[in-house]
């Protein structure tokens, strides 16, 4: 049972206050994207094992969407952050290097 | 709506004396904080908090929803001059006085009867007095603050009230004392 | 035979003495005993039969790792299977009763089973049960069924009350010995909030029973003092008869604490589940005595060497007079040298080591008690009680040197850490040889959100056998846990305990070492199962080399006391067998909890009424006074019809449909959703949300609405309103509202952040009542207040008046093709509205109608239901809604998908009505066949039934359904199937059955 730090509203909030929305910084692909944008955009998820980037809503508190980085492995949180974003903010990342030197995610590293 | 009462070892009580507002704007624009701030002589309350003046309360929801309590006789009064107020911004005032019901929950023990039923921490030096969260009360989803430290109050959807009044007697019951009383 | 000592009995209340039965007869006991020690001290030794063989079994244990003395607890609404004696308190009135025995405890007729124990080896269900096949269902499942199971399942309603509570604390200290009272003390000497639970009803744990002095006074005094300290901290909550049970990510435990269970009826609740969150827990649990595998352990009289002690020192209880004691260890002379203090004759130790010579054995040998060195047990003689015992060397095969009567075989195989709760949430074990146990691994513990360990272990659950490591180990780690959870750690002073030197035990898995075929079959390893040490060796054999395959071949470690007892005895055998090491063969997983808990501490406050959350209307109490039938919607109730004196609920359903098409009809539509949306890009970002577009609706005006998912898949329609320039009302289903106000919050949060949109909720906030029927307009105008004419509120308009003198929003919209109005009303006026509309309606002819009706006339006009027509599967373009999605918009949700191919695809599946020939109603549901079968030899179809029902107004039955090409096959009769009977045919027909020019509505 997991505890992330809501955001928005602050507070440490219980798994059961919040709802899971899967991977994190999907780009949205509409129409006249192609069948493999689409496809990858609507069905292509990571399942890593380790560092992963994930959507949350503080559903039984503010109602608000963040976004949390945690390894899927150990649990260990490195940060969780405002979702208005297209990438993880920077001290999100430093605090992923200090410990995992050399991540990279999709995209990110 | 009714009024109803229960007697454990803290008393519930419904409370039914005031209209309630939800306020949709950014709180982080100062014209919108002005615009309250002028309307109802309160300034908006600080992130996990809420701010009483009089009969009007203030509360903390989001980053951009706010909780307006006002006394039940000048609601109608007090939802227009808000509406002129905000005029001219990007916002959304909804009356919700029929949407919600609210508990009192008073005595020594109010916070150990809330913590029966709500996963936060409401021990005092983690939720002082003039402390606003929402939460979840048992399966449904509300809101609790902090008026006295023996006097809390709960909000919760209407068509619920009689589920979180069963809950909230529930764990009220003479008998289910967590920690003895002197 | 087995009685109550006039000396000892620390924990007993001589003066309070209590009666209580077992099997009907009458016992007593005293305050302060558990049931197991109310019973020997009744000379009760035999307390059950074992679960596969029937063996008469005696308690072994004085603790929750207790296999045997399993009881049926209480009566009717009390009742309770699978209680262990030696956790269950004594009090006045306890009714007991034996388990799983034909006629009873001490005649049974299962034990045949036990005669026939070498045709039932190790798996002999899974290898006799599989042929002929079609036995198992008939015969084999049955019988088997019939004889499977330890307690009677309860048949009453449990009349006790349970309840959770949430805990929020810096460290919490899972065990009450005396470890756990010194890491408590240095923990909540650095400030921070600390829990300390203990699942007994006594602090302290064994160091009292085995007479350890701390800081120059006895451990009792000690204990007493400590818990003072503790007391009078405010940062410190202690719970004694609360078990921490489980252990879970991120610094969450539950404790499971048992209120009443010593004094029911005193209107307390029974259990409490405590939900604790921590940031770090530290387990001093202790340790588990092991049993030794000799041939004739589990006749009754052979109990755990500590536990022979516990009852003399705790209960004042004899377990017998004569006590053989067996070990491989120092720690059990303990044992000998209790029970020759307490006048009882010990005529024999049996020491399986072939060297004495440590301090507690010289004090044996002082006190006149014989030491037999190198020597083990080849058996024990006994039925329903131990006779004697037959001595042999440890290192032969069991040729009997020596027979010894006694009463009573105390014996210990030495100590294993209770590491359960370590080990819950990941924390690692290492073999500890020299002292053959399992400890925590203190390098790779349970890790915490931050990414480090947050749970502790010290004491003797850390391997410390002695009493001054254990305190020196539990002020190191409890400070360690506060330092790591925010505390501040100042020096301070350990308490010194001082206790018996002890020699190196020398492990011991079977007893002797050589024993034959004939002894191994009779050496149990798992009492509580009948899991020998042959069944084990079987397994090993057959090549169930995993110790998890292992463990579900032969059942070892399986049922209410998960193997405490069993595990490392039968896992060393195992290892023996496989010629591997301990270490490598590795322990089964360790699951919460850690011994059974109530289901009823875990379902909390959930039960009866408040079972689930109930959503009401404001009209709910008049539904229910006047007959509704009810049905569950989301988590609405909604009434499904409301039948009235002798009618049926079919007869209530088709009386309201014939009313509302001909008179008037009142629905209260209060659950339907409402969400307000509002803002410069409000009308740009419906057109995002529904198919069709929004932004162009006039102020004043209506429009039906679908909303897809990003799949493609239709996920809700309704009534959309604009409200004024930058408002607009949306309307969902009555399950939708949540989801759908979820699904817009989400798109503005996660997506299109920049827009400037609000949205709110308000389904709460109205009341809503359809009022339906030719004579709708008649009623409203009676009521006046507003101008309802079809001029000034058209069909799809809305307008906003007071009606009978309440402020309404009237939307002039109607899903059952009458003439009707959709009024909105605030919440708190729902009712009064509700009964001025069916008093003023009476005249002409108004009745409530439920869902039913409404679903029948909906059906009647061909208009569809999310949830029916369509599944997560459907798209609009499959239920003829095509003109509901806009040609012109570049986006919205769903289109993308919907130019796939196979969305695309002229072959889909399409709605049409249906029409049976014989009038009946089809089978909610029902496939329509086509020719041939698929590649698994299954019938083919080509379309089915997702809405159907008797319709009065047209007296037969009318379908909805999904067809092959249906729209282009009008008139074509097709066959569906129907259960138990041939199939039915059906016409396919136009959907609308009902007023097809829609005259009705408009007026």
């Amino acid at each position: 049972m997991l505890i992330l730090n809501c955001p928005y509203c602050g507070y440490d909030k219980d798994e059961t206050e919040l709802s899971a929305g899967g991977e994190a910084h999907l780009k949205r692909f509409g129409p006249g994207a192609s069948d493999e944008e689409f496809e990858g955009y609507l069905f292509g998820r990571a399942n890593p094992k380790g560092l992963h980037f994930e959507r949350w809503c503080c559903a039984s508190g503010c109602g608000k969407w963040f976004h949390a980085a945690r390894c899927t492995a150990t649990l260990e949180v490195f940060g969780t952050y405002k979702a208005q974003t297209l990438e993880p903010p920077q001290d999100i990342k430093d605090a992923i290097s200090a410990k995992r030197p050399g991540w990279t995610w999709r995209d990110f590293s | 709506m009714s009024e109803r009462e229960f007697q454990g070892y803290v008393t519930i009580r419904q409370k039914t004396d005031h209209s309630m507002f939800t306020l949709r704007a950014s709180l982080a624009s100062s014209k919108v904080k002005a615009a309250l701030e002028t309307c109802l002589n309160i300034a908006v309350p600080q992130r996990g908090t809420y701010a009483q003046t009089g009969g009007t309360l203030l509360a903390w929801m989001s980053p951009d929803e706010l909780l307006i309590m006002v006394p039940r006789a000048s609601g109608g009064v007090a939802f227009a001059a808000l509406e002129q107020a905000l005029h001219g911004l990007h916002y959304l005032l909804a009356d919700v006085s029929d949407a919600r019901s609210t508990f009192t929950i008073e005595g020594g023990s109010a916070r150990e009867v809330v913590a029966k039923l709500a996963p936060m921490d409401v021990l005092a030096a983690q939720f002082p007095v003039g402390g606003f969260a929402r939460t979840r009360f048992a399966q449904v989803a509300g809101a609790i603050f902090v008026e006295q430290e023996d006097h809390l109050n709960l909000i919760c959807f209407r068509s619920v009230q009689d589920y979180v009044f069963g809950i909230l007697c529930g764990a009220a019951k003479p008998g289910s004392e967590v920690r003895a009383q002197s | 035979m087995s009685t109550r000592l006039a000396s000892h009995g620390r924990l007993i209340n001589r003066a309070k003495a209590l009666s209580f039965t077992f099997n009907g007869k009458v016992m007593s006991g005293f305050e302060g005993d558990t049931l197991a020690a109310s019973l020997l001290a009744n000379d009760q030794m035999l307390m059950g039969r074992s679960f596969k063989y029937h063996r008469p079994r005696g308690v072994l244990a004085s603790g929750g790792e207790e296999p045997n003395a399993l009881i049926n607890l209480g009566v009717e609404s009390g009742f309770e299977p699978n209680a262990r004696a030696t956790t269950t308190e004594t009090f006045a009135g306890l009714t007991a009763a034996s388990q799983n025995h034909f006629p009873s405890l001490e005649f049974d007729l299962g034990a045949i089973n036990s005669k026939l124990s070498r045709f039932l080896p190790a798996g002999f269900y899974y290898k006799m049960f599989i042929h002929p096949r079609s036995f198992w269902k008939h015969i084999y499942e049955p019988i088997i069924r019939h004889s499977a199971g330890l307690g009677k399942a309860p048949k009453a309603r449990d009349q006790d009350s349970y309840e959770h509570y949430y805990h929020h604390c810096e460290v919490m200290v899972v065990g009450g010995g005396i470890a756990g009272l010194q890491a408590a003390c240095s923990a909540a000497a650095t400030g921070v909030r600390v829990l300390l639970v203990e699942q007994t009803a006594h602090w302290g744990g064994r160091a009292p029973v085995d007479g350890v002095m701390i800081d120059g006074m006895a451990a009792e005094d000690w204990v007493a003092q400590t818990l003072a300290e503790l007391a009078a901290r405010d940062n410190v909550v202690m719970r004694n008869r609360t078990q921490g049970s489980g252990v879970y990510d991120h610094g969450y435990a539950l404790a499971y604490e048992r209120i009443a269970d010593h004094t029911p009826g005193d209107g307390r609740p029974r259990h409490r589940l405590w939900r604790v969150r921590c940031k770090q827990i530290m387990t001093t649990t202790g340790a588990i005595e092991r049993p030794l595998s000799f041939a004739g352990n589990d006749i009754p009289g052979v109990m755990l060497a500590s536990a022979v002690r516990d009852y003399v020192v705790n209960f004042a209880v004899s377990p017998g007079d004569r006590t053989v004691v067996v070990t491989n260890n120092d720690d059990a002379y303990r044992t000998a040298l209790c029970l020759q203090e307490a006048g009882l004759d010990v005529p024999l130790i049996v020491d399986a080591r072939p060297e004495g010579g440590g301090a507690l054995m010289e004090a044996a040998q002082a006190a006149g008690i014989r030491v037999a060195l190198g020597r083990g047990i080849a058996k024990v003689s006994g039925g329903k009680r131990v006779t004697g015992v037959q001595i042999c060397a440890q290192a032969g095969e069991g040729s009997v040197l020596e027979e010894v009567a006694c009463d009573v075989v105390a014996m210990s195989g030495g100590w294993s850490p209770v590491v359960h709760l370590w080990s819950h949430c990941g924390g690692k074990l290492i073999w500890d040889a020299d002292q053959a146990m399992f400890r925590p691994d203190a390098n790779q513990p349970p890790l915490g959100a931050d990414g480090a360990g947050f749970v502790k272990v010290a004491g003797l659950a850390n391997g410390h056998l002695r009493s001054a490591p254990v305190l020196e180990d539990a002020a190191e780690q409890g400070r360690a846990a506060a330092r790591a959870s925010g505390g501040k750690v100042k020096k301070a002073a350990v308490p010194v305990a001082e206790d018996a030197e002890e020699l190196a035990l020398s492990p011991v898995w079977l007893m002797p070492q050589g024993a034959s075929y004939a002894l191994r079959s009779k050496a149990w390893l798992d009492f509580q199962n009948d899991v020998k040490v042959s069944d084990v060796q079987l397994a090993a054999q057959e090549g169930f080399e995993s110790v998890e395959h292992a463990k579900r071949y032969t059942t070892l470690g399986m049922a209410t006391d998960q193997g405490k007892l069993s595990n490392i005895n039968g896992l060393a055998i195992l290892s023996k067998s496989l010629n591997a090491q301990i270490p490598d063969v590795g322990t089964t997983t360790f699951r919460p909890p850690y011994t059974p808990i109530s289901m009823a501490s875990l379902a909390g406050e959930a039960r009866g009424e408040l079972f689930q959350p109930v959503r009401k209307t404001p009209m709910h109490a008049w539904h229910d006074s006047h007959g509704a039938d009810w049905e569950p919607v989301g988590d609405w109730r909604r009434p499904y019809a409301y039948p009235r004196g002798t009618e049926t609920v079919a007869q209530a359903v088709e009386r309201e449909v014939i009313n509302t098409r001909e008179k008037l009809g009142l629905l209260d539509a209060s659950t339907l959703g409402k969400i307000i949306v509002k803002g410069p890009d409000a009308g740009k970002f419906l057109d995002m949300m529904y198919t069709n577009t929004m932004s162009n609706l006039r102020p004043g005006r209506c429009r039906y609405g679908l909303m897809c998912s990003e799949n493609g898949f239709l996920s809700d329609d309704g009534v959309v309103a604009r409200i004024d320039e930058q408002t607009w009302l949306c309307h969902t289903t009555s399950g939708g509202a949540d989801r759908i106000h979820a699904h817009m919050e989400e798109w503005l949060q996660t997506e299109w952040w920049d827009w400037k949109v609000w949205v709110v909720n308000v389904t709460e906030q109205l009341a809503q009542v359809a009022v339906v029927g030719p004579n709708a307009r008649k009623l409203l105008e009676k009521l006046a207040g507003m101008d309802v004419s079809a001029e000034r509120l058209p069909f799809m308009a809305w307008a906003d008046g007071t009606i009978g003198g309440i402020d309404c929003r009237a939307y002039r919209i109607s899903f059952s093709g009458e003439l009707s109005y959709e009024i909105a009303v605030p919440a708190n006026q729902g009712l009064a509205f509700w009964e001025m509309l069916m008093n003023a309606g009476a005249e002409f002819g108004a009745m409530p109608y439920g869902t039913e009706c409404l679903h029948i006339m909906r059906a009647e006009k061909g208009f569809i239901m999310i949830g029916d027509e369509t599944d997560g599967t459907v798209i609009p373009q499959d239920l003829g809604l095509s003109w509901a999605i806009s040609k012109k918009k570049d986006d919205f949700l769903g289109k993308r998908a919907q130019q796939r191919s196979f969305m695309d695809n002229p072959e889909r599946w399409q709605l049409v009505g249906l029409e049976t020939l014989d009038g009946s109603v089809l089978e909610d549901g029902a496939y329509a066949i086509a020719e041939g079968t698929n590649a698994n030899g299954q019938g083919n179809t080509q379309g089915r039934v997702t809405s159907t029902y008797y319709s009065p107004n047209l007296g037969k039955g009318i379908a909805m359904g999904l067809v092959h090409k249906g729209p282009e096959r009008m008139g074509e009769v097709i066959s569906f199937t129907k259960i138990g009977t041939s199939p039915v045919q059906a016409k396919i027909v136009s959907p609308v059955f009902y007023d097809p020019e829609g005259e009705k509505a408009n007026v």
